[in-house]
């Protein structure tokens, strides 16, 4: 019944062929995400089909508003990429050279020019840049995606960076202008809802990849290249977080982030200027106080926090 | 009273603080404000006399088919479903809330259908393929559905969870922005 109504509404390189409400777009994000659920649930062997039903529910939500050209059909792969990428910018300020020259295209302004001339369609260009950004990427992070150590204040930025002409909002509940040609924004429920759905279904996947028995699972639409490991989860859970903030998923992706080795420290400057060193453990306490700040009484938070303290010596500040 | 007090009570109007509307104890009042005595005393004769007016106009009987249900009065809500269902065959709101009260009768085979039905005409119909989804599986894949549980990988000793929750069954109104709904033929209620 799902497959039917999909059939129905989407074409397979996911443009609608019926007009659905703006208001309505997260509940077929929903059936793509209840397609996904009833297919792992059938079989454990189905996880490759689940995970390219959640990918289309996602991708859903990212393009413009119909009708848009081919260079904006955005995919996952597009969606990851893209976001890779807007995280160096964050966090580095800058993009490293060998990514910089995949992002570049003939007689096309340079990824400077455009980002000294913002806004920047990082998406149309990462895409229009094929697998070449995903392979410098890779060739960045050593055979993996970059290990992208964001603090929650500059997670929240990544939106804007996606999609600057929707000021950070999902494109595709967006409405074109016809005077202007311009992108109007959706009411605020609308904005959270189907941010709150993208959001799940990012929170989702991140889930099922980090069972380790779908390790070596092959993501759809990224072929064999991009293989599951801690910075993919990583991307998905900023995504997620950046779309629709809770106190779980800071703590999620607090115990994700404690993860990661103590020897990979990053030197970044915070919104006041100052330098500071980070590493997995640093970061994540930076994720359990935000989550904390949502909700003070989370109990996971409070007892992953003192144990984080604990495990840095901190013993009394573990107690409290 | 009952509707003076629901006028009184209506969200947004700005209510004066530090006054008593309600003589205290007056529980036999406060229970006049219940949606079931609301629906059955001023809804459902309103309706009915709406439909005397207007026995052919489909929004005030999916109204009154729905009031029906909500009262629990299943069979005539079915009637009236059918009855809207011969003025316009292609009604999917009809359809739908059919399958719905359906359901509540226990005949899951027969809500399927009508909710199908619905289906066919209109594939965004987004409450039909909810009800319909929950009603076809086993309870135990159902609350997959309804409850997803996402849980991190642990650290250290501790055990964190994540839950997100989808709308349960309901029944509800919607209105298109219409200023006059009796004219207006997107005007329904169904059921989510």
């Amino acid at each position: 019944m799902c497959e039917s109504v999909i059939v129905q509404v989407v074409q397979d390189d996911g443009r609608l062929k019926l007009p659905v409400r703006v208001d309505e777009m997260h509940r077929l994000q929903r059936v793509f995400f209840t397609t996904a659920t009833l297919r792992t649930l059938i079989s454990p062997q189905g996880i490759s089909s689940a995970i390219h039903d959640h990918w289309r529910a996602i991708e859903i939500a990212i393009r413009p508003p119909l009708p848009y050209a081919d260079d904006q059909c955005y995919s996952m792969q597009d969606l990851l990429v893209g976001t890779c990428v807007a995280g160096l910018m964050i966090y580095d300020g800058q993009i490293p050279k060998e990514i910089m020259q995949s992002l570049s295209l003939e007689s096309q302004p340079t990824i400077q020019e455009l980002v000294r001339r913002p806004p920047l369609d990082l998406l149309r260009r990462v895409r229009a840049s094929g697998d070449r950004v995903l392979n410098s990427l890779l060739n960045y992070g050593e055979g993996v995606l970059p290990t992208l150590l964001l603090l929650p204040d500059q997670v929240v930025h990544l939106p804007s960076v996606l999609f600057p002409f929707s000021l950070g909002i999902s494109p595709a509940v967006c409405t074109r202008n016809e005077h202007t040609g311009l992108l109007d924004p959706p009411s605020e429920r609308t904005r959270q809802k189907t941010n709150l759905m993208t959001s799940m279904v990012l929170l989702t996947v991140a889930k099922k990849l980090q069972d380790e028995s779908v390790a070596t699972v092959c993501l759809p639409g990224l072929g064999d290249r991009v293989n599951v490991g801690v910075s993919l989860l990583i991307l998905l859970y900023y995504l997620a977080l950046s779309l629709s903030p809770s106190s779980s998923t800071y703590n999620n992706l607090g115990i994700l982030l404690c993860a990661i080795p103590n020897s990979r420290i990053i030197s970044i400057r915070n919104a006041q200027g100052q330098k500071i060193l980070l590493n997995g453990p640093t970061l994540a306490r930076a994720y359990y106080q935000a989550g904390l700040r949502i909700d003070p009484d989370h109990p996971h938070l409070l007892t992953n926090l003192g144990s984080l303290l604990k495990d840095q010596g901190r013993v009394e500040e573990a107690i409290e | 009273m009952a509707y003076a007090y629901h006028l009184y009570d209506t969200p947004g109007s700005p209510r004066p603080a530090g006054l008593t509307p309600l003589l205290v104890g007056t529980t036999d009042v406060l229970s006049a404000l219940s949606t079931k005595s609301l629906y059955r005393h001023q809804l459902l004769p309103f309706l009915s006399t709406l439909r005397a007016l207007h026995p052919r106009h489909i929004p005030v009987l999916l109204l009154l088919a729905c009031t029906l249900h909500a009262l629990g009065d299943y069979q005539t809500a079915i009637n009236l479903n059918y009855e809207i269902l011969t003025i316009d065959p292609g009604c999917v709101e009809a359809m739908s809330n059919l399958g719905t009260t359906l359901k509540a009768l226990g005949q899951e085979d027969q809500a399927y259908e009508w909710w199908l039905n619905a289906l066919r005409i209109r594939p965004t119909y987004w409450d039909a393929v909810v009800s319909q989804t929950h009603v076809r599986l086993p309870s135990d894949i159902s609350s997959h559905l309804i409850r997803r549980t996402t849980s991190s990988a642990s650290s250290s000793t501790l055990r964190r969870t994540h839950l997100t929750t989808i709308t349960a069954l309901k029944l509800t109104h919607r209105r298109c922005a219409c200023a006059n709904p009796l004219s207006c033929k997107s005007y329904r209620t169904t059921a989510v």
